[in-house]
């Protein structure tokens, strides 16, 4: 978002400086590898669920790949009603439809409707080799079509959370005098004319730069060749440093060696099922050793966490050996990897391209808990939000261990003939309703479409605990809602 | 508002007072036993420092005013004289200093009770007498020392309304409170607001004028006489509290649902607090038709003394070990029950906290603290499940596993506890195998003899380990190293 901003508000600032053209003319000549992406997007409204937000329009830059495809970050294609290509010198133009997101991982690929519109373009192929220390390019485009290079060098690499999903990937750092363009809101990174990483994130203060780095773009292609996408495969263990030498000694690990402690395990998560446990050490994966910190020597980044193991050493399905050391026996622990679909979130950590879902009746707005209703609190939205919503959402694997339902809760209230008296209620979290258990929106919707149900009985686990509503009255309000609220349904499910 | 009277001595109010106030005879009269009456309370407070709770804290200073009540007695503001070291009061026309000492203090209501060493200040002096509740757009006159002079001040002004208020001293309690629009400044806190020759309140917190103005006010005479009355056992026993939650019934659906006719009359109960005075007498969703007799509205009022006045004014008045009754509807059968009143020891946490020393323990240089409202004023602490906790202490009744949320607060930095920052503001849940329910347990647990001592903390970290014969080689040199004069403290 901090990018977004960027782009769009100093583009207006900056205008073109004639002798950087000048001298990319002489360098590159690299223009049909790269395509302008112009997106319009329309996010859902999760205040209203009913509602979507007015329009907005991204433009980026997108790399082109072998066999018509364009890479551009996911956030550039979130919530798109639109997808356009358009060539950077002609400003030819082309419908474009995103052939796959992938949220977490922040990596979408775009192809033109009109197949033979990337015929003219040289494919990028994906770089080799990229380390610390690296100098690469970044590509840009100027408004008249020609090529902007700036330099970028590579500073470090890590494991960091991606801005969406809330998985941690490799990510590249590097510093770069960029400038501001329009039509930048993705931009490729370069190593030798080959695709290093997609740049997402530029602070023009510190001039620090983030991309998502090659080797994720490349198992996102192999993911998605292969048919029938699975995401980055995760462990769903918590770990922590035996850096500590009473902890070391009480643990019973030797003072030189190395092994993180497991001090939590998600259950059904990949490692639940392989038989890890909270308190084994992990000595090993797929044979790297692990450092005290939870670390292994990469051959080409250097040492990085032993999450990138899990998450890039092997694809969903297959099975990566972790060697543990529990109560000071070795054992060595074969771990199927497995993603974690969104559907499988008690409160998912994102929703977009879908509608929200919720039921309104008698003017009492239910939703089901995200991160994405959260997030409508704005940039501080952990202080600003509900704090029980916002507790529920960031403990939802230990709050609810077996992860097999949603939070439906009351969001709000529109005041109707119905809800007189209640119009103070929100974000309360139901139970029950006319004595069924609530575990998500469908349950909500079976227990209100009950036969013979007088009143609505809801439960609540916050004050005041229970409500009722008359069924015939709301079904009168609900008539209404259309009429008197504009709404265009009473509910998604 | 005024609850800190210090820190508004920096900040000019520039009102000026009512013009022609000594033209009415009866007002003469008024201020001529005001006169008599009204006292400067200059204190020296001291107020501990949460973030180092072994630190006896920074001096300051505040000023107020107070009045002479009957058996040589002082009134005025318990924020007055909280805190204190040293109490100086002074009187008009006496250049001489007495020296004073609280008898009681109400910290949930804001008032004290002062004695003098030296009963000769007295002389002279006249006691004032209480009135009753003034009615609305009554006049009345407030006494004091505000800022902008030395000299007592008298501003005059109306009854504006009268309802259920926070009182900011606590930052927890609501009570019967008076507005009036007479100009009340820093200085007029424990002052006496008077009418027709007797004292109709207290004055004691206003809003700062860019929040509004023309609003001051008043202690009512009910709080007062409750707090008298209460203090007459030798101690003061606080107020009671029906620990529960309620629901105004206005919704026409609710009130069929629960078997309630149309008459305006009822509130639902919504939580009733484990352990509170209610706790087994109600349960949740009965609804409260009438409490000792008082139908009560669905709005949740009742008339009381010929007043629309909040329920919980009923339950205000009473006192620990007092009984209420309650005419419930209960599953569509309606039946009375009563409750014994206690104090809501559950929600003391959750108060602001004056005359108390910080309760801590240090082990290993790790600083354990309960978790309270003077702590987080003094801690920035952004943990989300801390927030939570403390925020859900009571509705979600955290209280019942944890009565204390211990948290380690500090790290005195220390080879011990090199690679414990990662626990930094976690809570404490079981020491070797054993539930921490208060700071006792865990300075218990600690004591234990056993070769590491091993702390679980809520959420999915490790657990903290410390082999006690490094704590022991470690002990002497924290303490002397950051100049703590001991490991624990675990009295207020």
């Amino acid at each position: 978002m901090k990018f977004h901003a960027f782009f769009t508000v100093v583009s207006l600032l900056l205008t073109p400086l004639a002798a950087i053209s000048a001298e990319t003319e002489a360098v590159f000549d690299a223009t049909d590898s790269i395509v302008r992406v112009n997106v319009s997007t329309q996010a859902y409204d999760f205040l209203r669920p009913w509602n979507k937000q007015a329009p907005q329009t991204r433009r980026a830059i997108g790399a082109v790949l072998e066999r018509g495809r364009v890479l551009v970050s996911a956030e550039l294609v979130a919530n798109h009603t639109y997808v356009e290509l358009e060539h950077p010198t002609t400003t030819a133009r082309t419908p474009a439809k995103v052939l796959i997101a992938d949220y977490s991982a922040n990596l979408a690929l775009v192809a033109p409707d009109d197949p033979d519109f990337l015929k003219s373009f040289t494919p990028l192929s994906l770089a080799e080799g990229v380390k610390v220390g690296d100098r690469l390019t970044v590509w840009q485009l100027e408004p008249n079509g020609t090529l902007l290079t700036t330099d970028a060098l590579m500073t470090s690499v890590q494991i960091s959370p991606y801005p969406m999903g809330d998985i941690a990937l490799l990510m590249y750092s590097l510093t770069s005098a960029l400038q501001g363009r329009d039509g930048s809101f993705t931009i490729p990174l370069i190593k030798d004319s080959t695709l290093a990483g997609i740049v997402i994130r530029h602070d023009t203060r510190t001039q620090n730069m983030n991309a998502i780095p090659v080797d994720v773009i490349r198992t996102f292609l192999e993911n998605f060749d292969a048919g029938n996408y699975s995401g980055f495969p995760r462990v769903g263990i918590t770990f922590s440093s035996t850096r500590d030498p009473q902890f070391r000694r009480f643990v019973g690990l030797d003072p030189d060696n190395g092994g993180v402690y497991v001090a939590d395990v998600i259950k059904n998560g990949a490692g639940y099922k392989a038989g890890i446990q909270k308190g084994d050490v992990i000595l090993s994966i797929d044979g790297s050793t692990i450092d005290q910190d939870g670390n292994y020597t990469d051959p080409q980044y250097g040492k990085l966490s032993l999450a990138n193991l899990s998450s890039m050493r092997g694809k969903v399905g297959e099975a990566l050996d972790f060697t543990l050391l529990r109560e000071g026996e070795k054992l060595t622990l074969p771990v199927t990897l497995q993603d974690m679909p969104l559907s499988s979130y008690v409160s998912p950590p994102y929703l977009i391209d879908e509608a929200p879902r919720f039921i309104v009746t008698g003017g009492l707005v239910f939703q089901e808990l995200s991160r994405q209703y959260l997030r409508e609190w704005g940039g501080s939205w952990e202080e600003s939000a509900s704090r029980k919503l916002v507790y529920y959402d960031r403990f939802q694997n230990s709050l609810f261990p077996d992860m097999d339902r949603k939070i439906v809760f009351l969001s709000g209230v529109l005041p109707t003939p119905s809800s007189i008296g209640l119009g103070d209620l929100g974000g309360l979290v139901v139970t029950e309703v006319n004595g069924e258990q609530i575990r998500k929106l469908e349950d909500l919707r079976a227990a209100l479409d009950k036969d013979g149900i007088e009143f609505h009985e809801i439960r609540f686990e916050d004050d005041p605990k229970i409500i009722f509503l008359s069924a015939e009255e709301a079904e009168a309000t609900n008539r209404s809602m259309t009429t008197v609220y504009g709404l265009p349904a009473l509910q998604n499910l | 508002m005024f609850a800190a009277i210090v820190k508004f001595h920096s900040i000019f109010l520039l009102i000026l007072t009512a013009p022609a106030l000594f033209a009415e005879p009866a007002n003469v009269d008024q201020a001529r036993s005001a006169q008599k009456s009204l006292v400067r309370v200059s204190s020296t407070t001291q107020s501990p420092d949460y973030s180092i709770p072994w630190n006896p804290g920074s001096t300051s200073g505040g000023r107020g005013a107070g009045f002479v009540i009957d058996g040589n007695r002082i009134m005025t503001n318990a924020h007055v004289v909280s805190d204190a070291r040293f109490i100086a009061v002074d009187r008009e026309g006496d250049p001489k200093q007495y020296t004073a000492r609280v008898e009681h203090v109400a910290h949930d209501c804001d008032l004290a009770v002062l004695r003098l060493e030296d009963e000769s200040f007295f002389e002279g002096m006249e006691a004032l007498e209480f009135g009753g509740i003034p009615e609305l757009e009554s006049t009345v006159s407030a006494y004091g020392y505000p800022i902008g002079g030395d000299r007592m001040s008298v501003t005059q002004g109306v009854v504006s309304r009268i309802d259920f208020q926070p009182y900011s001293h606590s930052g927890i309690d609501s009570h019967l409170t008076i507005q009036i629009d007479a100009a009340i400044n820093p200085g007029n806190s424990g002052g006496p607001v008077m009418q027709d020759g007797k004292v109709v309140g207290v004055a004691f917190q206003g809003f700062r004028g860019d929040v509004a103005q023309n609003t001051g006010y008043m202690i009512p005479v009910p709080v007062v006489e409750r707090f008298l009355t209460d203090i007459k056992s030798g101690e003061y026993n606080r107020y009671v509290e029906l620990a529960i939650s309620t629901f105004n019934l206005t919704n026409p659906a609710m009130r069929t649902a629960l078997g309630l006719e149309n008459d305006d009359l009822g509130i639902m109960v919504g939580s009733v607090y484990s352990g509170g005075s209610s706790d087994g007498v109600l349960e949740s969703g009965d609804v409260l038709m009438a409490i000792d007799g008082l139908p009560i509205f669905s709005d949740g009022f009742v008339v009381l003394d010929g007043q629309r006045i909040e329920m919980p004014e009923v339950v205000e008045r009473k006192f620990v070990g007092d009984k209420v009754t309650f005419d419930i509807l209960r599953d569509g059968e309606r039946k009375q029950v009563s409750a014994e009143l206690q104090n809501g020891w559950m929600f003391a946490s959750q108060a602001n906290a004056y005359d108390e020393k910080p309760r801590y323990v240090i082990f290993g240089g790790l600083v354990f603290q309960p978790v309270s409202s003077n702590f987080l004023a003094a801690n920035r602490v952004n943990d989300l499940r801390l927030q939570y906790l403390f925020q859900q202490f009571v509705t979600e009744e955290v209280y019942v596993e944890h009565p204390e949320l211990i948290v380690l607060s500090n790290i005195l930095a220390d080879p011990v506890n090199s690679f414990l920052t990662e626990f930094q503001h976690a809570i404490v849940d079981e020491v070797n195998d054993q539930k921490i329910r208060t700071l006792e347990d865990l300075a218990a647990a600690f004591e234990k003899d056993t070769e590491y001592h091993v702390i679980r903390t809520l959420g999915d970290t490790r657990p903290l380990v410390l082999a006690t014969r490094d704590v022991e080689a470690a002990r002497e040199r924290i303490l002397s190293r950051y100049s703590i004069p001991s490991e624990s403290n675990l009295t207020k």
